[in-house]
């Protein structure tokens, strides 16, 4: 079994076991979906951050400034930027309320059945739609990571799909916020390993790292990655 | 205890608790008091960020002057967002500790009041 294996077993295990923890602990409404209001200002910041790392935007961010350069670094600030806004206008009014979810805050103040349905159906609308790009980006890397154990990429995507529910179903807030956390520092630890591995092939000097990437041709950086990912063996969508 | 992990209160005030407390002069201080530091931050922070975009759109030649070896301006424009953001945040946090001592003193007043912590459990 290669590395790579290994650490997926690992990974999903570890998860599964804080999950079946979770659900052990979890008593009540407070409990499920407020993790009992339990979890400090730091933790919560991490599995924010942790689910902001997401497949659409650790693997597609990275993805669309390879393609598109700076374009796409001005994308991934737009999803920075957002969260400045939650800080400012929507935390606190909606940790205030003592509700568990966006359309409960509004039902308290407004007529609860027409707000409640169209806070489900944009709720819902969003997610469809960000969780096609995720379930696509976690279909490819598990492929890619398990590659040749015969699993195939519309297997990952129903395999990812099934254990995000047990996370949630089974977890609660408890659950997904520890899994997010685990996350947040892989992630974190893998990135700065990347950063320095990155710095490193460039004699530790950014701004040699920034003219070699500015010597790529624009519309031939994209071509390069296909070209590259392809002699690699990745399988760039479903087939 | 932390505030941040202050238990809200569940109970489910009726029309009369909302607007006695609306109307009280410790709420409308806690209002005028939050308005002053959340109105300029997000008036700022949001005209920093549409800069960016308005800048890169309109201004393409200004944004791709070349600062410090091949890193254009626009790089470190839209990087400094990022070090803005975290300011931002770090202001919040310093002025949302003082918000929530004047919350605290809103209810400590209220429930010192004839009708205080009347209502059930919601």
């Amino acid at each position: 079994m290669s590395v790579s294996v290994l650490v997926f077993i690992l990974f999903v295990a570890t998860t599964l076991g804080i999950t079946y923890w979770a659900a052990k602990r979890s008593r009540g409404a407070t409990a499920y979906f407020a993790a009992g209001r339990q979890i400090s200002a730091w933790q919560n910041g991490f599995a924010v951050a942790g689910d902001f790392m997401s497949g659409a935007s650790f693997l597609g961010i990275v993805g669309l400034i390879s393609l598109q350069g700076f374009d796409g670094f001005l994308f991934s600030v737009g999803g920075f930027i957002a969260y400045v806004t939650i800080l400012l206008l929507i935390a606190e009014p909606l940790r205030n309320a003592g509700n568990y979810t966006m359309g409960d805050v509004l039902a308290y103040r407004l007529r609860p059945r027409p707000v409640r349905a169209i806070a489900a159906l944009s709720t819902l609308t969003i997610v469809t739609f960000y969780m096609i790009a995720q379930m696509i980006s976690a279909g490819a890397l598990v492929n890619l990571l398990l590659a040749g154990s015969g699993i195939s990429y519309n297997m990952a995507v129903v395999g990812v799909g099934i254990l995000m529910m047990v996370y949630v179903v089974f977890g609660g807030m408890l659950a997904t916020t520890w899994v997010q956390i685990v996350k947040a520092f892989l992630l974190l630890s893998c990135t700065v390993v990347v950063v320095v591995l990155v710095l490193a092939h460039f004699g530790f000097h950014i701004l040699n790292f920034f003219a070699a990437a500015s010597r790529v041709p624009h519309h031939q950086a994209g071509q390069i990655l296909v070209t590259r990912l392809h002699e690699a063996g990745t399988p760039l969508c479903s087939t | 205890m932390n505030p941040s992990l202050r238990e809200p209160s569940t109970r489910h005030p009726q029309e009369a608790d909302w607007n006695r407390i609306a109307a009280s002069p410790g709420f409308q201080h806690l209002l005028a008091i939050k308005k002053i530091f959340i109105v300029p931050a997000f008036l700022f922070f949001i005209v920093y960020y549409l800069l960016l975009p308005i800048l890169v759109g309109y201004a393409p030649r200004l944004m791709s002057t070349r600062i410090v070896g091949t890193v254009t301006l626009a790089y470190l424009f839209a990087l400094s967002q990022f070090v803005v953001g975290w300011i931002i945040a770090w202001m919040y946090l310093k002025a949302s500790s003082r918000f929530d001592k004047f919350v605290d003193d809103v209810l400590e007043q209220d429930s010192s009041g004839p009708e205080g912590q009347a209502g059930g459990a919601g």
